[in-house]
């Protein structure tokens, strides 16, 4: 029984943990571009699963349409965000944080304004159960796992194999360097921008078939995105994996086994890790 | 110089005078309920101000007022504790909460704090939702009783039981609270958070201890969190995990932001000015904070002075209209 349990909770902490990947990859892109740390990025992934439930419920939409089409309209906002307020502060530490706090306002203020503040749940799309070696999954939440890890696997793909995806880290490494071989490092910042908040809004569309989504759920994926970024160590994209599976296997187990105490291991793995090792598991060291 | 200061000591005066006038002239109760809180959130955005002095910024201050009302609250209803040594025990508790946090995170550079301000702020709403014994769990402790009267041999005992106590106790707290944030700022210590904040390598390579004075700011400034939790709940007469959260601690930030950050003065001009134009917008109120976000982010970008800066221009501008007038007349 104990076992059956744990396993049924690695698998939805697997699940549950992909998507936290793709969160807090998007939030990673942004920091090791422009060293903007987007504390409106919850928000992203709330917007996308709004227009995924919009545009299935009353477009009548298929929902890969929709899905396809929330992430565009989430990377297109995220660019023309970044091209109103980020770039006027990039470098300033304290100012892109502070502008990153005021969209986060707005944003959800105006979802609550706009969405309502009940929680709204999407029809079901994908019907049935799969049972393998006693563990369940329902099909929801198979399609959603497929859907994050052919997300991630081709944001790995685009960033290693591709020339822009490689113009990338070459400002995240190095701005000043990047811009000196022929980057052009604005075109290059908004790209990176739309792409961390695709990843966001694409995270936030494949949560709306599994749960409810309300118009607040932002902040609570910023702070495990955070948290996973902290664990991986920041700035580091392999880390964002590694933290990613982490946190979704410990909470997925915590909730099991301790209840509701696990909501708070987010704000203790933070804690935790910058008492320990501040690097994270994979993070450069630092000087 | 002498004379600038005078002034200024003249004008602090003058304006305490009228915030200690404001309950005769307002007989309105539920305009005195208000005009408390707002006196509340000026301690709160002037607490924040300190912090961000020594160049931080914190999601997390609301916490820090709810950790603070919460303990209050709590010794109150279920110990029927002292008023005044359970304000004592919430602000020590927050202090506590932010000497650990602070040690934990300020000794490292760049976003760290940030981030576990935020995730402190969603940590405390799990804790107190799940303490039942005495916090009240989700729900929150309700009709709390006033603070226990005080009572000085030889004088009528002094009761808390209308608005226009409450108003009167909590400017007290946010007098003294503002004196200390000034006296800090103004003495030896504000020029080192002034150091830190300009060039924290050259402060450290002169030998000064940053990590120490961010500590000590942020320490500081979460116990005034603590204690002006503490005077919410007097005000409202109620507390839950929710009601002071991640909105509330971006209020305070654009408190800060548009009142201006180059002394205690701006936060206060911020808070106040906040305060009565959400009053004065209260017909559109839903679209308040998205207003609010907007100034937050114009105020950043485009006056960094804030209120505060605009003041001291105009000022400027008068003090030169007199000085032309006397050379014009002589």
């Amino acid at each position: 029984m104990g076992l059956e349990a744990a396993l049924q909770s690695i698998i939805y902490g697997l699940q549950i943990g992909v998507l936290y990947i793709l969160v807090a990859l998007g939030l990673t892109v942004i920091f090791s571009m422009m060293n903007i740390m987007n504390f409106a990025h919850g928000e992203f992934y709330m917007l996308g699963a709004f227009s995924v439930l919009y545009i299935t419920s009353f477009l009548g939409l298929n929902y890969f349409a929709a899905l396809i089409i929330s992430i565009l309209i989430v990377a297109c906002l995220g660019v023309i965000l970044e091209w109103l307020f980020f770039r006027r502060a990039v470098g300033d530490i304290v100012g892109t944080t502070i502008i990153a706090i005021g969209l986060m306002w707005i944003l959800q203020s105006s979802a609550q304004l706009i969405f309502g503040t009940e929680p709204r749940g999407m029809e079901e799309v994908f019907h049935g159960t799969f049972t393998f070696l006693n563990v369940n999954i329902s099909a929801s939440r198979l399609v959603a796992m497929l859907i994050c890890i052919v997300l991630v696997v081709g944001v790995y793909f685009f960033l290693y194999k591709t020339r822009t995806g490689k113009a990338i880290q070459a400002v995240a490494q190095d701005r000043e360097a990047a811009a000196l071989q022929g980057v052009d490092i604005n075109r290059i910042n908004a790209l990176g921008f739309a792409l961390g908040c695709a990843l966001a809004g694409a995270a936030g569309g494949v949560i709306a078939l599994i749960f409810s989504i309300d118009a607040t759920m932002g902040t609570e994926a910023l702070v495990k995105s955070l948290s996973v970024i902290i664990l991986g160590g920041l700035g580091s994209f392999p880390g964002v994996i590694v933290g990613g599976f982490i946190l979704g296997i410990a909470e997925s187990c915590g909730f099991t086994f301790i209840g509701y105490p696990a909501a708070t291991f987010p704000f203790v793995i933070i804690l935790l890790v910058l008492v320990i090792k501040r690097t994270g598991l994979m993070g450069e060291p630092q000087q | 110089m002498k004379q600038e200061q005078l002034y200024k000591i003249a004008l602090s005066i003058v304006v305490l005078l009228v915030f200690i006038l404001i309950p005769v002239f307002i007989r309105n109760m539920y305009q005195i309920g208000v005009i408390t809180i707002i006196m509340v959130n000026v301690l709160l955005a002037a607490s924040l101000w300190l912090i961000l002095t020594t160049g931080q910024v914190t999601l997390g201050h609301a916490s820090f007022a709810t950790i603070g009302g919460f303990m209050s609250a709590g010794m109150m209803t279920a110990y029927g504790m002292n008023s005044w040594l359970s304000l004592l025990i919430a602000v020590v508790t927050a202090g506590l909460v932010a000497l650990v946090l602070g040690y934990i995170t300020l000794r490292i550079k760049g976003i760290y704090f940030v981030i576990a301000t935020l995730a402190l702020g969603e940590f405390i709403k799990i804790v107190f939702g799940m303490w039942e014994h005495p916090f009240g769990g989700l729900a929150g402790l309700i009709d709390l009783p006033p603070p226990t009267p005080i009572a000085i041999p030889g004088f009528p005992v002094i009761q808390f039981t209308t608005n226009t106590d409450l108003y009167y106790l909590t400017l007290v707290f946010v007098v003294i609270g503002i004196i200390i944030l000034y006296r800090l700022y103004a003495g030896p210590i504000g020029r080192v958070f002034r150091s830190i904040r300009q060039a924290d390598e050259l402060a450290e390579s002169v030998g000064i201890n940053i990590m120490r004075y961010k500590i000590l700011a942020f320490v500081v400034a979460c116990m005034l969190a603590g204690l002006a939790g503490v005077l919410y709940t007097y005000s409202t007469k109620y507390i839950s995990p929710r009601v002071l959260g991640l909105p509330q601690s971006v209020y305070y930030l654009i408190c800060v932001a548009v009142g201006g950050e180059a002394s205690v003065v701006g936060p206060i001009l911020g808070a106040i000015g906040l305060g009565v134009f959400a009053e004065v917008i209260r017909p559109v109120k839903e679209f308040e904070p998205i207003i609010f976000g907007f100034l937050l982010i114009a105020a950043r970008l485009f006056f960094k002075s804030g209120l505060l800066g605009i003041l001291q221009k105009i000022w400027q501008l008068c003090v030169q209209l007199k000085n032309r007038v006397i050379s014009e007349h002589t």
